[in-house]
C-alpha cells in the first residue's frame, strides 16, 4: 500500500507540473545531444575511414624504385611475415579532352588490394576499356565516352570510358597527386587492364597487413606499427639496389656486348682481307679505298658502343622509396580534421552540458524546497528518510533515464551524420557510422544524473536532517539586507522603488544571481565561441591561399 | 492509573544570532493513561514546542520526556521515526495534508506504516467524511480537512493523540464537532490525548488542564468531572 501510494504521489506530482517535468527531460536530452553527438563524430570519422580502408584492403606500404621493380623484388617484399604483395604499374598521360593529367593504373581483376569502389558502371573487361576518377564525372566525363591517353609506354591509346570509381589511394577530393608533365598536377586516376602496358616492371609495390586492418590509420599506434614494418623492408631490402643496378647493367650490356661482338668480327674479317689484299698483290698493297671505309665507320661503331657502355654505367643508380598512406595525397588533411572536431567537443557541449546541469539542478532543488512542508509531515508521520527520499529520487532517475535515452539516440542518430555528410563533400570516405560511442555516453550518464539526482539527494541531504517540526514551520523570508550601494546616498534616492527591491533582491537571493550570471555568461560564451570559430575558418582559408 | 506522560524539567531554548529565546523553561507535568488534557495557554506561551517535544517531532534542549515510562528526550534519530511511526497521531493547527493525495489516500498515508492501523474507510466514515473520501484537499472545506487530518491521527490507532490548536481555524459549529471526535476518543477508546487551545472556555472538558504562560507552567487543575463539549458553550 505505501509503495502504490509513493507512486500514485509520484505520477501526480509528474502530471501536476508537467512542464517542469517536461523542461528537465528536455534540457537534459539536449546537453546529452549535444555532447554525445559532437564527441562521438570525432571516432565516427576514423570509423568511417577504418572501415573503407580495411575493406579495400588498402596498401599501408607502397615501395616505389628511380629504375622499376620486378618479380624479385615482389618476392623480397613477401618475405615480411603477414604482408600481402602486389605489384602495381601506372604512367601518367594526358587526356584528349581538356588535356587533363590523368594517372593511369594497370588493372588486374585478381588484384586483392587497393580495391576500387565502383560509383557508376562496371570494371574493365576488354583491353580496350577504362575506368575513370569518380571526380571525373562532374567533369563532363561521361559512360561511353571514348578518351585518348596520351603516352608511348602505352600499347593502345584510345579507351571507352566504362565506369567511375573510388579509391583508397586517393581518399582527398581536392586533390591527386603530383607529376612532371602538363601543368605539374594530377587531374584524374584512370584504370585500365594490365595488358596494355608496355614495359614489363612495376611502377609500384603495394604492401598490406591483415593485421593491421583494425587500427586506426590516423593512430599514432598503427603509425608506430608501419614504422616496424617499414623497418622491416628496408631489411629485407639491403643491398638490392645494387643488385639490381647490375641487372639493368648486365640487361643493357647484352645488345652492346652482342654489337661489340659484331664489329670484333667485322674487325677479324678486314684483317683477313687485308692479308688478302696484300697476299693478291704480293706485299704491294696493304689495303684498298674499300677496306679503309669499312675500318672507319667500325671505328666509328666502336666509338659509339664505348659510348653506351660508358652511360650505362653512368645511368644505373636504384633508390628504394617506402611510402606509407600518410604519404598518399591528402590523406593527412582528413585526421587533422577529425582531430580538430574532437578538440571541439571537449570543450563546446561540454559548456552546453554545464549550463544543463545547473538548470536542473536550481529547478530540482527549488521543487524539493517547495514541499519542505510535504517532507516535514512524512517525517511527523514516521516515514524514514528513505522513504521520503524514494520519491524524489524516482522523480529525478525517471527524467533522468527519458532525457538520456532520447538525448543519446538523437544524438548519435544526427549529429554525425551532419559532420559526415559536411565531410563527404571533400572526402571520399562512405559513411559507416560506429554507432553508441559508450565512454562517452557514460560520461553523459554521469553528468545527467549527477544532475538529477545529486540536486534531489543534495537537498535532502539537508532537509531530512531537520527535525519535522522545523520543517513544518513555514519558511521565514529570507532577511532582506541593505546592500552597499545605499551609502551612496544621492544615487540610491534616485532610483525607482522598483529598481531599489531588484539589487536588493540581487544580493538576498545570491545562488539565484550566480545561476543567472553563469548561464548568461555560458550562453554569451557558447555563442561567442562560435562565431570565433566561423571567422578563424574563413580566415585561416584567406591568408593560406594569398 | 498510571502516568502515560512524565515531563521533568524539560526546556527548549532556540539561539536566534545573538539572543536566545527560552520556549519552554523547566516544565513539570504529567499526563495518565487515557486521560483527555488541555494545554492552556497565550499565543507565544510555548504550547506547541512542548507538544511538538512529546510528538518526537523536536528535542528538548534539557530536561526528561517520559512516555509510558521510557524517555524520548534520549532516543535517536531513528529510534524518534519509529516513535512517531507507531506511538503518536499527531494533528497539525494547518492540518497539512498532502494536497495530492485524496482524503483517504490521506488517511492511508499514516495507516501504511503504522502496525496496528485501523482500516482508513471506517476511521473516515466515523469522522463523518464518507461522502468525501475521494476528493484532494482542495475540494475539502477546513472542517473536513481537519477531520481528515483527525482521520489520519486515528487510523494509525496510536496510544498517544496530540491536537495542536485543531479549532483554531475552524468556525464555532465546526470546531465543537472536531473537538467532539477528540473527546470521543478518549473516552470510549482509552488513548490518551492532548489538546493546545487558547481558549480557556473550552477547559470543562478535559480531565486535567495545563495552564502554561510565558514558557511556564502556571498551574495544573485536574477535574474530577469534565463535561460533554455539547455542555459547553462559549
Ligand atoms: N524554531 C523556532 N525558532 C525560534 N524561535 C521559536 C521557534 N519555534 C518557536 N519559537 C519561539 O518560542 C516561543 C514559543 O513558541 P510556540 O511554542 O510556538 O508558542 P505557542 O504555540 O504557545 O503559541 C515563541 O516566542 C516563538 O517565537
Ligand atoms: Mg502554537
Amino acid at each position: 500500500m505505501k509503495n502504490r501510494l509513493q507512486f500514485r504521489l509520484l505520477g501526480r506530482k509528474i502530471y501536476g507540473s508537467l512542464g517542469r517535468f517536461i523542461a528537465i527531460i528536455l534540457i537534459i536530452m539536449l546537453g546529452v545531444l549535444l555532447f554525445v553527438g559532437i564527441k562521438s563524430s570525432g571516432p565516427d570519422l576514423y570509423h568511417d575511414s577504418t572501415t573503407f580502408l580495411q575493406k579495400k584492403r588498402a596498401s599501408d606500404v607502397q615501395i616505389i624504385s628511380s629504375t622499376g621493380l620486378t618479380n624479385r623484388d615482389l618476392k623480397l617484399a613477401r618475405q615480411i611475415k603477414g604482408a600481402q604483395v602486389e605489384g602495381s604499374k601506372f604512367v601518367y598521360g594526358t587526356s584528349s579532352q581538356n588535356s587533363d593529367t590523368i594517372q593511369l593504373f594497370s588493372y588486374r581483376q585478381a588484384d586483392r588490394l587497393n580495391q576500387l569502389e565502383l560509383t557508376k558502371g562496371h570494371l574493365p573487361r576488354q583491353n580496350s576499356e577504362v575506368v575513370l576518377d569518380d571526380l571525373a564525372r562532374k567533369q563532363g566525363y561521361a559512360l561511353g565516352d571514348q578518351i585518348k591517353i596520351t603516352n608511348s609506354q602505352l600499347q593502345r591509346q584510345q579507351f571507352w570510358i566504362v565506369g567511375f570509381v573510388i579509391s583508397p589511394q586517393f581518399v582527398n577530393k581536392a586533390t591527386r597527386g603530383t607529376t612532371n608533365i602538363g601543368d605539374g598536377s594530377v587531374n584524374y586516376f584512370a584504370y585500365t587492364n594490365q595488358a596494355n602496358f608496355k614495359v614489363s616492371a612495376y611502377s609500384a609495390i603495394n604492401v598490406h597487413f591483415p593485421k593491421l586492418e583494425g587500427l586506426n590509420s590516423y593512430g599514432d599506434d598503427y603509425q608506430a606499427q608501419v614504422a616496424r614494418k617499414v623497418t622491416q623492408l628496408k631489411a629485407a631490402f639491403a643491398g638490392r639496389a645494387q643488385k639490381r643496378d647490375q641487372e639493368i647493367q648486365t640487361a643493357a650490356l647484352k645488345p652492346i656486348n652482342q654489337q661489340q661482338a659484331k664489329i670484333n668480327a667485322a674487325k677479324k674479317q678486314l684483317t683477313a682481307a687485308k692479308q688478302q689484299v696484300s697476299a693478291a698483290s704480293q706485299g704491294q698493297l696493304t689495303t684498298t679505298p674499300e677496306i679503309i671505309a669499312q675500318e672507319k665507320s667500325l671505328q666509328d661503331a666502336q666509338a659509339k658502343i664505348d659510348a653506351a657502355k660508358k652511360k650505362m654505367t653512368q645511368l644505373a643508380t636504384t633508390t628504394f622509396y617506402y611510402n606509407e598512406r600518410a604519404d598518399l595525397p591528402g590523406f593527412t588533411d582528413y585526421g587533422n580534421l577529425a582531430d580538430r572536431i574532437a578538440a571541439i567537443a571537449n570543450v563546446f557541449p561540454l559548456i552546453f552540458f554545464l549550463i544543463a546541469v545547473l538548470i536542473t539542478f536550481t529547478t530540482i532543488t527549488r521543487m524539493v524546497e517547495e514541499e519542505q512542508t510535504q517532507i516535514g509531515t512524512l517525517k511527523a508521520l514516521g516515514y524514514t528518510r528513505w522513504e521520503i527520499a524514494q520519491n524524489y529520487v524516482f522523480y529525478a532517475l525517471l527524467a533522468a533515464v527519458l532525457g538520456i535515452i532520447i538525448g543519446v539516440i538523437v544524438g548519435t542518430k544526427t549529429l554525425p551524420q551532419i559532420v559526415i555528410s559536411m565531410m563527404q563533400t571533400q572526402y571520399s570516405y562512405p559513411p559507416s557510422p560506429i554507432g553508441y560511442d559508450w565512454p562517452t555516453i557514460i560520461i553523459a550518464i554521469g553528468l545527467a544524473l549527477f544532475a538529477t539526482l545529486g540536486a534531489v539527494v543534495y537537498v535532502l541531504i539537508v532537509q531530512l536532517h531537520e527535525k519535522p517540526a522545523a520543517l513544518m514551520q513555514p519558511k521565514a523570508p529570507k532577511a532582506g539586507k541593505r546592500i552597499l550601494l545605499e551609502r551612496f546616498t544621492t544615487l540610491w534616492q534616485h532610483l525607482s522603488f522598483n529598481q531599489k527591491v531588484s539589487y536588493r533582491n540581487l544580493f538576498r537571493f545570491k545562488s539565484r544571481m550566480w545561476m543567472g550570471i553563469l548561464g548568461i555568461a555560458g550562453g554569451t560564451g557558447l555563442i561567442l565561441t562560435g562565431f570565433g570559430i566561423r571567422d578563424s575558418i574563413d580566415y585561416s582559408g584567406q591568408t593560406q591561399f594569398k | 492509573m498510571t502516568n502515560y506522560i512524565e515531563v521533568k524539567d524539560a526546556t527548549k531554548t532556540y539561539q536566534m544570532g545573538e539572543t536566545t529565546i527560552v520556549a519552554n523553561d523547566a516544565l513539570n507535568f504529567s499526563v495518565k493513561q487515557g486521560e483527555l488534557a488541555v494545554i492552556l495557554g497565550p499565543s507565544g506561551a510555548g504550547k506547541s514546542t512542548i507538544l511538538n517535544i512529546l510528538g518526537g517531532m523536536d528535542s528538548p534542549t534539557s530536561g526528561q520526556i517520559l512516555i509510558d515510562g521510557v524517555d524520548i528526550a534520549a532516543f535517536s534519530e531513528r529510534q524518534l521515526t519509529a516513535y512517531r511511526r507507531t506511538d503518536v497521531g499527531f494533528v497539525f493547527q494547518f492540518y497539512n495534508l498532502v494536497p495530492n493525495l485524496t482524503a483517504t489516500e490521506n488517511v492511508e498515508l499514516a495507516s501504511a506504516v503504522a502496525p496496528d492501523a485501523l482500516d482508513p474507510t471506517e476511521v473516515l466514515q466515523e469522522v463523518g467524511l464518507q461522502a468525501r473520501m475521494d476528493n484532494f484537499p482542495a475540494q475539502l472545506s477546513g472542517g473536513e480537512q481537519q477531520r481528515v487530518a483527525i482521520a489520519r491521527a486515528l487510523a494509525k490507532n496510536p496510544k498517544l493523540v496530540l491536537a495542536d490548536e485543531p479549532t483554531g481555524a475552524l468556525d464555532y459549529v465546526t470546531g465543537k464537532q472536531v473537538l467532539k471526535l477528540l473527546q470521543d476518543v478518549s473516552r470510549k477508546k482509552g488513548q490518551t490525548v492532548l489538546i493546545i487551545t487558547h481558549n480557556a472556555a473550552i477547559a470543562p472538558m478535559a480531565d486535567r488542564v495545563i495552564q502554561i504562560n510565558d514558557a511556564k507552567v502556571r498551574r495544573v487543575i485536574e477535574n474530577p468531572h469534565p463535561q460533554s463539549i455539547d455542555e459547553i458553550e462559549w
